[in-house]
């Protein structure tokens, strides 16, 4: 066959020679030509994907189309204003998680209908239960806690993930817990203000722990297009990742030490004498044991790299500096900004708190160390990036768990009540755009859309627990005891009174009511923004006292590598780490990214497993070999659960309490 | 009917690696069964084997002497990877959710690893693919039933589904290995350049919906057109592995700045670039040499028409699809 097709290659190739030749390669006419099948094919493919456009649905800035109520993909439509003609504009504002959620709705993880745990609690036996007697189970939970004087709205906490959700499926959650009195634990984003389409225009861009070509996809592109109009971009991170290699100059900072660079760098700016440098409280002296000679140790980088950085922060006549996640301490890198004279500004309220709030009759703890008993978990990966310990201690202490999540994740997996949610083109939610334009957008579930399951969306279901807690507190045995007492800093009227509880949590009728129309809902909000009426408080920040100098001598740790997590670009924190598709994009396993000369001395090779151990455990897992990390970090991507893991043993197993985390590696035989 | 091209320019200092093309491509075309290991659309990180592995190698394109190059079929194991599937419906069982068999390569394996040593010279970039368009395509010279075709209005390749028996010489031909069995049909099937949209006057779906804004795409004979300015005008636009010979109808605008390199006393050292030109030169021929050149004499300038061309004010300004220059 191999012989036969090489004489065949060689036959073609001279008749190809001939065609190339007399330039016939091209096909006639195609009017002429019989090429029906292909064309058929693929437009039939295109037409049957595209379906009714009077039924699609939308999502933010995609068409979600669907065909016989069952959604085939997302399209890319989105329309924004240019602000400026001497700016790039917004579009196309596309994301690689988003663009294949038509294909992860439909897997095979997705919980179908309500479940009753009948095993001990992650053993993964469950019984279908029916949406009446689930919500009932919870509202009676609630009810017993709540009229228990000892125990009260205290030990229930609600914990509101960020997921993929909106602003109104959120609110859903914390108008529940603000109801209760409820501890209320939201998962928000810390870098939601970042606008990266401001950052057009400056004259230096300092991203300082900060990877938006990874964690910012859709507004990344004005990075490089500020580098097109001549913005210098300098990248301060311990890996070599997109944002460093889109950058003019990339600071390999040892992972940990950012703040001794950012005092060193208060040390550098306060001895120059420019006149760009702001009064300030401290002198050059105060910092002295800063000078990078000696910090160098600390934090891997030359004092000549130091004082350039300086140096370009005082010439620059238009600064940005964005911390991520990456960098944990924010007043000392305050402080440098004001030192600068940088404009620092960051917006102070929940523009959306409207949507969850009673105008103040009600309030969730939100502060303050209760012990729960009870917990309703809405879309949260609770023990994700936590040590083992939290999760052994939660589940010791919370006897009632009911988890609202789309997919069997891991925090759905230790519940005892399972409820299914609608995913995110299923139902309505409203959204405000991360950039200048603050622009509201909304999803809507296309026409005709088929269910899930028997799936339902967040407001539902909190409205069915409500109305069935307003069921219990009405039962004439229970009257009397219908108004729990409550400090008064979490109700106004000294007591929630669960006999209308229903009636208080549905009673939105100005402008959100979860049982009627979202749409009338949405302009309802988009009126209101537009009239100025929800509008965030943006503030200037000016920082005049830098926080307690961090001490210079550094214990050594027992184990030789930092671990460190990358937000992972693939997941969405874990909504999508079990995607198919996405998962084939990479090695379709977790993969821990090692040093190419880690993996030499360990005597590791790319694509083999090795343990991941300190004294608290170890996990096994694939090691990535790769030449865009340093040597004494092993590298993983933050989106895995834990029964991902060989023996559902996952990175809990050697996390601490304490934000460093330490550890050894070996090759598995 | 006047012969015309289409072709896309890839700005590879704009492309972020985010994969969302080949997601948009896979989720409009090629999530079928047979279709699983098909990328007509993949980003490759470079250095890296890319995808099949070391297709570089593989052979195919034309000799000097215009004679078709031998070249290799891609084995499914060990250059494509076997697409694994998992057991998601055993997730609430708590069972272990693994891939049903073990990954061994995959379209993006060697993501963001790199060269050189960290930190000293460590560098990679990004490389997507697509099918080529090519003007003198290999996998049409190859096949021995005439089931691939360019069609004269825009130069799209395209295989004849009725024609195609699955000899899958083309694949054997084709140097960039852009062109896939399917196992299920027993057809030949690749990019169509999205021709649907196409003839509705829209661009294919990896350019308008590249979250980077890294894509143009128009026709060569187009003079306005940021196509034409890029190739012809600027030649700051150079095609992948001309010397395959193929002619091949995708350009890219090579990566022309990196972090300059650290000594071996972490300092600065001015000037340098992190990716070696050889590496480049490569991919993109010596041409590569005068792109660069102009790029950075261009930037210099600040009010550059080309880096305003680049960094496309408007989106819609990155497609000229339905322009008729006849």
């Amino acid at each position: 066959m191999n012989h036969s097709r090489r004489k065949f290659l060689q036959i073609s190739a001279i008749t190809a020679t001939v065609l190339v030749n007399n330039n016939t390669l091209f096909a006639q006419d195609i009017s002429k030509q019989n090429h029906k099948s292909t064309y058929n094919s693929y437009k039939n493919q295109y037409n049957y994907m595209q379906g009714d456009v009077d039924k699609h649905g939308r999502f933010k800035d995609y068409d979600i189309w669907t065909n016989d109520g069952i959604v085939t993909r997302e399209n890319l439509n989105s329309s924004y204003l240019q602000l400026s003609t001497d700016k790039p504009d917004f579009r196309p504002r596309s994301e690689t998680t988003q663009s294949q959620h038509s294909i992860y709705m439909y897997e095979k993880d997705r919980l179908l209908y309500p479940l009753k745990r009948v095993g001990n609690r992650g053993e993964g036996r469950w019984e279908r239960i029916d949406w009446d007697s689930a919500t009932m189970q919870i509202a009676q939970n609630i009810w017993s806690l709540m009229v228990d004087s000892d125990k009260g709205a205290k030990s229930i906490l609600v914990q509101v993930g960020k997921a993929l959700m909106g602003e109104s499926r959120r609110a859903s959650g914390v108008r529940f817990a603000n109801q209760l009195g409820a501890v209320l634990k939201e998962n928000r984003g810390q870098n939601e203000e970042i606008k990266l389409d401001e950052l057009y225009g400056e004259d230096l861009i300092v991203l300082w722990g900060y990877n938006p070509m990874e964690s910012n996809i859709p507004d990344a592109h004005f990075i490089q297009e500020s580098r097109y109009r001549g913005a210098k971009v300098i990248t301060i991170s311990p890996e070599y990742n997109q944002t460093a290699r889109c950058s003019d100059l990339w600071i390999p900072i040892k992972k940990g030490s950012d703040e001794i660079l950012t005092i060193n760098l208060i040390y550098e700016i306060l001895s120059s004498d420019s006149q760009k440098v702001e009064a300030t409280r401290y002198n050059k002296s105060d910092l002295k044991e800063y000078d990078s000679r000696f910090t160098q140790q600390l934090t891997s980088i030359s004092p000549m790299v130091v004082k350039k950085l300086a140096k370009e922060m005082l010439d620059s006549k238009k600064t940005k500096i964005i911390c991520g996640n990456g960098y944990k301490s924010q007043q000392n890198i305050g402080y440098l900004k004001s030192l600068l004279g940088i404009d620092d500004k960051s917006a102070q309220k929940d523009i959306f708190q409207f949507l969850s709030d009673f105008d103040g009759r009600y309030r969730a703890r939100v502060d303050g160390d209760f012990e729960q008993e009870m917990a309703i978990i809405m879309a949260s990966s609770i023990y994700n990036k936590k040590p083992k310990e939290f999760k052994a201690e939660f589940l010791d202490r919370v006897k009632f768990i009911a988890c609202i999540d789309t997919k069997m994740s891991e925090s759905a997996m230790q519940a005892d009540i399972v409820l299914p949610a609608q995913s995110i083109y299923e139902s309505w939610d409203i959204y405000k755009s991360q950039n200048s334009t603050d622009k509201l957008l909304y999803s809507k579930p296309a026409v005709e859309l088929k269910n899930i399951g028997a799936s339902k969306d967040e407001w539902s279901i909190f409205a069915k627990i409500a109305q069935n807690l307003e069921f219990i507190a009405n039962k004439t045995e229970n009257l009397e005891f219908s108004k729990p007492e409550d400090d008064t800093n979490y109700t106004t009227s000294g007591f929630h009174d669960l006999s209308i509880f229903y009636q208080e949590y549905t009673n939105r009728d100005d402008l959100l009511n979860p049982l009627g129309d979202d749409e009338l809902a949405y302009n309802l909000i988009k009126k209101k923004m537009d009239s100025g009426v929800v509008t965030a408080d943006v503030q200037s920040k000016k920082v005049s006292d830098m926080e307690s100098i961090p001490d210079l001598k550094q214990s050594k740790p027992d184990f030789p590598y930092s671990f460190v997590f990358k937000k992972s670009k693939w997941s969405r924190g874990v909504n999508y780490s079990a995607s198919t598709t996405l998962l084939r994009l990479q090695r379709g396993e977790p993969v821990a990214v090692i040093s190419v000369m880690a993996a030499k001395i360990n005597g590791i090779k790319d694509g083999e497993y090795i343990r991941v151990f300190n004294d608290k455990g170890e996990f096994k897992v694939m090691a990535k070999v790769s030449s865009s990390v340093p040597f004494d970090c092993v590298i993983m991507q933050d989106g895995w659960e834990n029964f991902m893991f060989t023996q559902r043993a996952g990175y809990s197993e050697i996390l601490s309490q304490n934000s460093e985390n330490y550890v050894n590696i070996e090759r598995v035989i | 009917m006047k012969k015309r091209q289409l072709a896309m320019v890839i700005d590879l200092n704009k492309c972020i690696g985010c994969q969302n093309c080949t997601v948009v491509c896979k989720t409009m075309w090629t999530n079928k069964k047979g279709k699983e290991y098909m990328y007509w659309n993949s980003v490759e990180t470079i250095p890296g084997r890319g995808y099949p592995k070391n297709w570089q190698d593989m052979g195919g394109g034309f000799n000097a002497d215009g004679s078709l190059k031998d070249g290799k079929i891609p084995n499914m194991e060990k250059e494509y990877g076997i697409p694994w599937e998992y057991n998601h419906d055993e997730i609430m069982s708590a069972k272990e959710f693994k891939p049903e068999i073990k990954p061994t390569w995959s379209v993006n394996w060697d993501e963001e690893s790199g060269g050189g040593e960290f930190p000293k010279d460590n560098y990679f970039f990004n490389l997507p693919r697509i099918c080529n368009h090519c003007s003198k395509p290999s996998c049409l010279a190859a096949c021995p039933h005439d089931a691939i075709f360019k069609r004269e209005q825009d130069g799209i390749v395209l295989v004849d589904m009725d024609k195609c028996q699955g000899c899958r010489y083309c694949i054997a031909a084709c140097p960039y290995k852009k062109i896939y069995f399917n196992p299920m049909l027993s057809k030949s099937e690749k990019c169509n350049f999205c021709f649907p949209l196409i003839e509705k006057g829209l661009a294919p779906m990896c350019a308008s919906d590249c979250s980077g804004r890294a894509r143009f795409v128009g026709f060569l004979d187009d003079v306005d057109g940021q196509v034409f300015k890029l190739v012809k005008r600027y030649r700051v636009a150079l095609p992948l592995r001309a010397d395959f010979g193929v002619e091949p109808n995708v350009y890219y605008i090579p990566p022309f700045e990196s972090p300059p390199k650290y000594n071996s006393k972490n300092e600065i050292v001015e000037g340098s670039d992190r990716i070696p030109m050889d590496t480049l030169e490569k991919l993109f021929g010596q041409e590569v040499f005068d792109a660069i050149k102009t790029l950075r004499n261009e930037k210099k300038d600040g009010k550059s028409e080309l880096f305003n061309l680049l960094t496309a004010f408007r989106h819609e300004d990155m497609f000229r699809v339905g322009v008729d220059v006849s």
